[in-house]
């Protein structure tokens, strides 16, 4: 039996040790191969010209820049590869813009080795870790009305599910994913694709609010402003 | 100081000067008018026949007629007469073939003409009340059949108002196309002129009572159009032909008016000059209304004093009263002379007071009637003169409103720019108040906390049998305890479950490795009183140190996190937050709700 080829990682961190250490986590299992290991955005970028991997690990603090730029950067030129935020806290304000920007999934530093491995191989599987003060952001964010399609025969901007509502609202009182998936009848692997898909929508909604807000100060015109919302 | 006053009693000398040839210009184009119409025509005849006789047909030939020279005023030749025929003379050539015309400058009041036995014209109504033509020429075409060679016979029957009153001019008769042109400049200048001054008056009034109505501050504006009115209703009796009331009746409407007309000039000068006489002010309107009322009664009984008194009284005293906005004026222009709205009215005042004052001389006898009645003629130069002063002052005002208005703008947003700065700064100190607080409770939560962990960590990495798995255990709790006073920074708007659900999240990773099962049955919480930070950091310590007392003994197990509400002994509501380890309750809190919840 074949295994199957080892997922690239191209790991963006600055500080040597977190590097190192993250390094160490990757290389050591079998599903990834470490692509690179880049301490500042400029040596990202450099790793990202050559071969674009299928998931890129980035601080979001770097020397030279914001790893949000790095994400922003690279979603446009591979839509496939996913990308996910290296961080200390976890908290919403970091995580939430960083998945405006396409990321689609976050782990902590002081993780276990396990953990940080489980973590970018669910990512890799279509889901995606969420935490409770994350989930309550999104539930207030899409609970605004959405701006108008840009333009006006635009795309739809997207909004919640009623699943979706559902598993936002369990998330923010704490539950799990598997007790989520036991209390709505459905897998806890469902769970985190839904999150996925959640993180997904809020990007297009922040570039369409970007777009829309950008027309009202009369930085783009119609024509020309849709094409940038939808460009993924 | 010596030199000042001979050159300021110069310059004083020079200004009344100027002021006066400036009221005597404006009389200039009134006098070229008046000796405009008193050119005689070609073909005037000055010497009649007159026959007392009050028939409407030609009188008999054994009438008796006696020598008059024409222009003839009853007022000294017959002022008991009603009507008086006229018979003239007058030679038409064989050869010629122009048609006549018979030209009378003006009648007091009516007449109509004969040639040769036939009437050939007649200036309107012979029944009372008469027609009126004393200030209209009358030109009648003579049809050619009645005419002979030869000497010819003109008869003109005239008729008048009140006994005494009649005057006639001395007629001419001439070609039709001679005469007609100088017709026609008479009428232009008695009728068409006074029609469109009088039009143009009440204009000009009905625009200054509308400024009146909107902005009764100035009053000027109102008496401005009172005098107006005033003055054309006096005037009417210039053009007026066929009255529709009495001719008393008129004559009290006429003389009235000019009263009114003197009145109302006083308290426009003394209003717009801004001078007050209150008395003086309130006895004219007082002797206005009474004379008005006397005149009235003599009118309506048909008392024979009526006329005299109201022509040689109450003219000359409306003529007098008028005189008194001098006493306003004079004194303000030796104060200000280079005002030049009070040299202006100055100029007005003496223009139109100078043309009364000849017109009054004509009404009292003083010199001799026929010609044209200057006052009206004066109006272009009143209203003019005076409407120009009121557009200013209205321009000036406008110009001031806006000058005010735009200061009063200026004010209100420096004004608002003071408030919004003193609420900046209130922002500001509030702030920085809220700030400054905020960071002593993190700094003393940190302390609490993180600090002490710390300082922990660090006397056990100067014992040397301390292991590597305990130095990661006190540098993790160091950073859980971190995470907790972050998460308690989350606005939770008196929310707990959201951070006890966050500190659940951190720490399952944990409890999952560690093979503990959480029971998480937790109930939706009403918002909470006071759930300050640092109240949910303390409630996050309690419940964190329950789970890492639990992780701490590496035995998994099963850790129960309830929230619900409850009723207290005391019978109020109130949310509870229990931790049981095992089946044993180590946590129980209960946390009263906000009110309303």
């Amino acid at each position: 039996m074949t295994r199957p080829p080892a997922h690239t990682v191209l790991l963006v961190e600055d500080d040597a040790a977190t590097r190192s250490r993250l390094a160490r986590v990757i290389e050591r299992d079998a599903d990834f191969h470490l692509v690179g290991a880049a301490a500042s955005c400029r040596e990202a970028r450099e790793r990202l010209a050559q071969a674009a991997p299928d998931v890129l690990l980035v601080d979001l603090g770097l020397p030279d820049g914001s790893g949000i730029d790095l994400i922003r950067e690279l979603k446009q030129r591979s839509a496939a590869t996913e990308a996910m935020v290296i961080t200390v806290f976890g908290d919403e304000k970091h995580v939430v813009a960083a998945i405006e920007a396409g990321a689609t999934g976050y782990v902590l530093k002081d993780g276990t080795d396990r953990y940080i491995a489980d973590s970018i191989r669910e990512l890799i599987r279509g889901g995606s870790p969420i935490s409770p003060a994350i989930a309550r952001h999104l539930l207030q964010r899409f609970r605004a009305p959405a701006p108008p399609r840009v333009p006006e025969n635009g795309p739809d901007v997207p909004g919640l599910t009623e699943r979706e509502h559902e598993v936002l609202a369990l998330l923010v009182k704490g539950f799990t994913f598997h007790e989520i998936g036991e209390l709505l009848g459905i897998s806890a692997h469902t769970v985190t694709t839904h999150v996925k898909h959640l993180y997904v929508k809020l990007e297009v909604r922040s570039r369409a609010e970007a777009v829309y807000e950008a027309l009202q100060l009369g930085m783009v015109k119609s024509s020309d402003g849709g094409g940038g919302a939808r460009r993924r | 100081m010596r030199r000042a006053r001979p050159d300021g009693a110069a310059r004083s000398a020079v200004h009344w000067f100027a002021l006066v040839v400036a009221a005597a210009v404006s009389w200039v184009p009134i006098v070229g008018l008046s000796w405009l119409v008193a050119i005689e025509a070609p073909g005037t005849i000055h010497h009649a026949e007159i026959a007392l006789v009050a028939a409407s047909s030609r009188p008999p030939t054994d009438a008796v007629w006696t020598a008059a020279t024409l222009p003839d005023d009853w007022r000294a030749t017959h002022p008991e007469a009603r009507e008086v025929w006229y018979r003239l003379r007058f030679e038409r050539a064989a050869a010629t073939g122009d048609r006549l015309g018979v030209y009378l400058p003006m009648v007091a009041m009516n007449a109509s003409v004969f040639v040769n036995g036939r009437l050939v014209g007649s200036g309107g109504r012979f029944t009372e009340p008469i027609a009126r033509n004393w200030n209209r020429p009358l030109l009648f075409a003579v049809p050619t059949s009645v005419l002979v060679p030869g000497a010819n016979v003109l008869h003109v029957r005239v008729v008048t108002d009140l006994p005494g009153n009649g005057l006639v001019p001395a007629p001419a008769v001439a070609p039709l196309a001679v005469l007609a042109p100088i017709h026609q400049r008479a009428a232009f200048v008695r009728r068409t002129l006074l029609w469109t001054l009088i039009v143009f008056r009440l204009v000009v009034a009905a625009f200054t009572a509308a400024i009146f109505v909107m902005w009764r501050r100035e009053t000027y504006y109102g008496w401005f159009a009172l005098c107006a009115v005033a003055w054309v209703l006096a005037e009417v009796n210039l053009v007026a032909v066929d009255i529709p009331v009495s001719v008393t009746a008129w004559y009290w409407l006429f003389n009235v008016a000019i009263g009114w007309w003197g009145i109302f000039a006083v308290r426009l000068v003394l209003s717009f000059i801004g001078v007050a006489k209150p008395r003086a002010e309130r006895g004219l309107m007082i002797a206005g209304a009474l004379g008005s009322a006397a005149l009235a009664v003599l009118a309506a009984t048909g008392s024979p004093h009526f006329n005299p008194l109201a022509v040689n009284l109450w003219l000359t005293l409306a003529f007098g009263a008028s005189c008194y906005l001098f006493r306003g004026v004079l004194p303000r222009l030796r104060d200000y002379p280079d005002a030049i709205e009070l040299n202006v009215v100055f100029v007005v005042a003496s223009s139109v007071i100078g043309c009364v004052l000849f017109d009054l001389l004509m009404q009292l006898g003083l010199r001799p009637r026929g010609g044209l009645t200057l006052p009206p003629y004066s109006a272009f130069v009143a209203v003019v003169g005076m409407g120009w002063v009121l557009v200013r002052r209205f321009v000036g005002a406008l110009r001031e409103a806006r000058a005010l208005a735009a200061t009063l703008e200026q004010r209100v947003r420096e004004q608002t720019a003071e408030v919004e700065a003193s609420y900046g700064r209130i922002l500001a100190t509030e702030r920085a108040r809220v700030l400054s607080e905020e960071r002593e409770r993190i700094l003393r939560d940190m302390d609490e906390g993180l600090g002490s962990q710390l300082v922990s960590t660090l006397a056990m990495t100067e014992r040397p049998e301390t292991s590597v798995e305990e130095l990661q255990g006190s540098v993790r709790a160091a950073l859980d305890d971190l995470r907790l006073v972050i998460d308690s920074l989350d606005p939770l708007e008196g929310e707990l479950l959201p951070a006890l659900a966050m500190l659940r999240s951190r720490l399952q990773p944990r409890l999952d490795a560690a093979g503990v099962a959480v029971e998480w049955r937790v109930a939706d919480l009403p918002p909470l009183a006071g759930l300050t930070p640092h109240g949910v950091l303390q409630i996050l310590r309690l419940v964190q140190r329950a789970f890492t007392d639990v992780l701490s003994r590496g035995q998994g197990g099963r850790l129960g996190v309830h929230t619900g509400t409850e009723v207290a002994g005391n019978g109020t509501r109130a949310a509870f937050v229990e931790i049981v380890d095992g089946a044993a309750a180590v946590v129980r809190l209960a946390l009263p709700l906000a009110e309303g919840a």
